[in-house]
């Protein structure tokens, strides 16, 4: 329930029309859902669920089907690595480690895009990568209000 | 006791399943369609959150649109009135060219082209990933849309049809680094192949010798070759040609018709000629 409810609050971010000359600078919702389930809710997180959520976010973007479970598993697992012990840390330290792992996510992604013959750009990758990390405090702070809501409702409290 | 596999290594082959899967979904999706399905219920799921996610923009526009003034409106109806005198005059001129253009293939034993059929629909909602220039439009199958319908807006061609819904179907843009579109130059009737290089205002013509008789303000237009545009259908201006010392190829850029980052209403093509 939880889960379902901050996929359907990143799908929404996903899917609003921003204005076509700044696409690069709009953050990825689907890695940063994908970064507070691996730091945060770890211990109820599976591949299994980013492979779900990789779904709608390639129908949205539309992407091949199957671009961003791969992106996904490999996050997780990157996150299933050392992000435990990340949750503990200030929002600012934080960023300090999703950063990195936001930029061997663009580098994928990159790769990716080129054997599929798009026109990517790295640089426009990078920054996104950078815009990605400085939305994290407030999207984790937004997931957890989510999390916290829907939790408490399905537990009818 | 200690466990037979460390908690890493159960992560690592779980991954090493999850990629074999990711990439098996990507090419059972681009090279076999085999997913179409899967893509189709998903897209469906998916209506409500992409009306939700648009209803700040619709409400914007709408706002927009009521907070007007009325001496902007009537601005806007004069102009209306004049642009409407004008087609009507340029509607006279094309039934006296059609009527010459007639008898010209009657004389000359050559069968008629048929009126275009053309269905309008409404951009719905935009890729919002930068490298991927791909918008749905509000008809789909029940409307009679097909897969490889080219689409136009009122200054030229936007892209074709690549994947259909019931009441929707998402339209590759002429300017998406994965479209080509065999071409003529309407002056010189040079025949070449443009291709989108990922920028809204840019397409490319590839493999253009550099003696091609092409200039700066010429006008490229589908050719019908391959089958999947009909001839004729303004494509592209052409904004610059150079030549490069030592290639045996001009580079040619020019810069689509239609405005594709802002793209509202669209015609589709129903005469496809693609199988």
């Amino acid at each position: 329930m939880s889960f379902v409810a901050t996929l359907i609050l990143t799908l929404i971010l996903t899917a609003v029309p921003w204005p076509l000359a700044g696409l690069g600078v709009v953050p990825h919702w689907g890695f940063l859902l994908i970064a507070w389930w691996g730091i945060a809710r770890h211990y109820q997180f599976s591949m299994i669920l980013a492979f779900l959520a990789s779904i709608p976010v390639d129908v949205i973007y539309g992407t091949p089907l199957g671009f961003h479970a791969l992106l996904f598993s490999v996050m997780t697992y990157l996150l299933t690595l050392f992000g435990t012990r990340v949750w503990q840390v200030n929002w600012l330290r934080q960023m300090v480690v999703i950063f990195p792992v936001l930029l061997v996510m663009m580098s994928l992604s990159y790769w990716a895009r080129v054997l599929l013959g798009q026109d990517a750009h790295y640089g426009v990758l990078f920054l996104q990568s950078v815009t990605t990390a400085v939305a994290w405090p407030v999207m984790r702070s937004l997931y957890d209000w989510v999390y916290d809501h829907s939790h408490h409702q399905a537990e009818g409290t | 006791m200690r466990p037979l596999f460390s908690q890493s290594s159960v992560a690592a082959v779980r991954l090493a399943i999850a990629l074999v899967t990711a990439f098996a979904m990507m090419v059972l999706d681009v090279r076999v369609g085999a997913l179409n399905d899967v893509r189709l219920v998903v897209k469906t799921l998916l209506v409500p959150i992409e009306a939700i996610a648009s209803a700040p923009v619709g409400m914007f526009d709408w706002a927009q649109e009521v907070t007007r003034s009325r001496s902007s409106l009537e601005l806007d109806r004069e102009q209306l009135q004049l642009e409407n005198e004008r087609l009507r005059i340029e509607q006279l001129e094309l039934q006296s060219l059609q009527a010459e253009n007639a008898e010209l293939r009657r004389l000359l034993d050559v069968s008629q082209r048929q009126p275009a059929r053309l269905l309008q629909g409404q951009v719905q909602s935009i890729s919002t990933d930068p490298f991927i220039h791909q918008v749905t439009i509000s008809r789909g199958s029940n409307a009679g849309v097909e897969e490889g319908f080219p689409v136009l807006s009122a200054e030229g061609l936007v892209g074709q049809v690549i994947a259909v819904y019931p009441h929707a179907a998402d339209v590759l843009l002429i300017s998406d680094g994965r479209h080509q579109i065999p071409i003529q130059v309407q002056r010189s009737r040079i025949r070449g192949i443009a291709r989108g290089i990922g920028r809204w205002d840019q397409l490319e013509m590839v493999n253009l010798p550099e003696t091609a008789d092409i200039q700066v303000g010429d006008i490229l237009e589908t050719s019908g070759l391959g089958g999947r545009y009909p001839q004729g259908i303004p494509v592209a201006r052409v904004t610059g040609v150079t030549q490069l010392s030592g290639q045996p190829f001009a580079r040619v850029i020019a810069e689509p018709l239609s405005a594709l980052n802002r793209l509202n209403l669209v015609m589709i093509s129903l005469d496809s000629e693609a199988p």
